[in-house]
């Protein structure tokens, strides 16, 4: 069992190193990860024996502090409109863009083995654990409902393009991308 | 010639930017190959030349393909199929490492100009919903929006509608954009 940073490290590591996580176009060297995070290459060096490199070992680890951020604030949510306004959000997309772009460096460097991901990270951030059980007994309409939160999502990481497309009024959709937030998470809901 | 039905899996398999001799190595081709493939141009490295023409080649696939459909349906029916999941699949991929490589490189921003106008299939989706009404054309796309979130992850999503506790499985959750066809 190698020893891991507290969670207060931890939290220091991931506010410190997630931008240039979302930047880098490759692995970070352990001197760069611990320059940045702020720690000593020691330290980093301890805390990610067992993994393939100390690389492996940030982004597992911020992943995991960013979905259990995410897991934090989904656990607030009381109903399924609830959760569709939380989506619209600024605390909330920041946090969902920080999953979607970190985690999708751990995919890439683990392919099929990304089943060991999740348990690294724990099973139990993967599910939209708190979503299930807001959602109407009635297949019919909790799949209406769960559709609306798969669109509304879609609407956080495309937010930049749909703006600039739908906010033409002669790009020739029949409606704009107020419209469209209005629609899936009710006029009041960006802030 | 660049292939890219050859060529997409390599590029996708990279980790990082890789030089010109690398890259010639991995497509197993020659310099003057590439410098002779159509719309390569002297400042460009390989990688660069390849990853942006590669993305091209696949939006415009995306694009030609929904070109010929005449409804919003055909569109859900093509993301629910395993041929337009896996260009789809594809085409997102390679955009999002083209997005990568000139958030690095700001210089080449030029490069996302350069692609073909139908980032999220943009021409043949304005087609498809411009003469919707209002209320219509918001509903096809929120649809439209879910699918292409559940297409690009299906293995992940299928576990999640699988789990037990779901009021729904993954097949209800897909056939359930045939409503009101």
């Amino acid at each position: 069992m190698t020893i891991q940073p507290s969670s207060e490290q931890l939290a220091i590591i991931a506010q410190k190193t997630s931008g240039i996580i979302e930047a880098a176009s490759g692995p970070l060297s352990i001197g760069e990860i611990a320059s940045v995070a702020g720690f000593t290459q020691a330290e980093v060096s301890d805390w990610s024996k067992g993994f393939i490199t100390p690389w492996h070992w940030l982004i597992v680890n911020v992943t995991k502090y960013w979905m259990q951020q995410m897991d934090s604030v989904e656990s607030r949510a009381t109903s399924v409109q609830d959760w569709i306004k939380m989506q619209g959000t600024e605390e909330y997309q920041n946090i969902f863009m920080k999953v979607f772009v970190i985690s999708r460096k751990l995919t890439a460097f683990h392919g099929e083995d990304g089943y060991k991901i999740a348990e690294l990270i724990g099973p139990e951030l993967f599910v939209q654990r708190h979503l299930t059980p807001l959602l109407d007994p009635d297949p019919k309409v909790a799949m209406e409902q769960y559709t609306r939160v798969l669109a509304s999502s879609f609407l956080i990481t495309g937010r930049g393009y749909f703006e600039n497309i739908l906010s033409n009024p002669h790009a020739g959709f029949p409606f704009t991308y107020r419209d469209i937030t209005s629609f899936l998470r009710g006029s009041d809901a960006e802030t | 010639m660049l292939k890219p039905n050859l060529a997409t899996p390599l590029i996708l398999s990279t980790s990082g930017f890789l030089g010109d001799h690398e890259m010639l190595s991995l497509l197993g081709m020659t310099k003057d190959q590439i410098e002779n493939c159509p719309g390569y141009t002297a400042d460009q490295s390989v990688y660069e030349f390849v990853l942006w023409k590669l993305t091209a080649h696949w939006v415009h696939t995306c694009d030609g393909t929904v070109a010929q459909f005449n409804t919003v349906h055909e569109l859900y029916d093509w993301f629910r199929s395993e041929e337009g999941g896996k260009i789809f699949q594809t085409t997102n991929a390679l955009t999002l490492k083209l997005n990568e490589y000139v958030g690095v490189h700001k210089d080449n921003r030029e490069l996302l100009m350069k692609l073909p106008e139908c980032l999220f299939l943009r021409p043949q989706l304005k087609r498809l919903l411009s003469n919707m009404t209002k209320e219509d054309g918001l509903s096809s796309f929120h649809k439209l929006m879910a699918l292409q979130t559940l297409m690009l992850a299906p293995e992940y999503w299928s576990v999640i509608c699988n789990q037990e506790g779901f009021p729904f499985n993954w097949d209800e959750l897909l056939n359930s954009f045939d409503d009101g066809r």
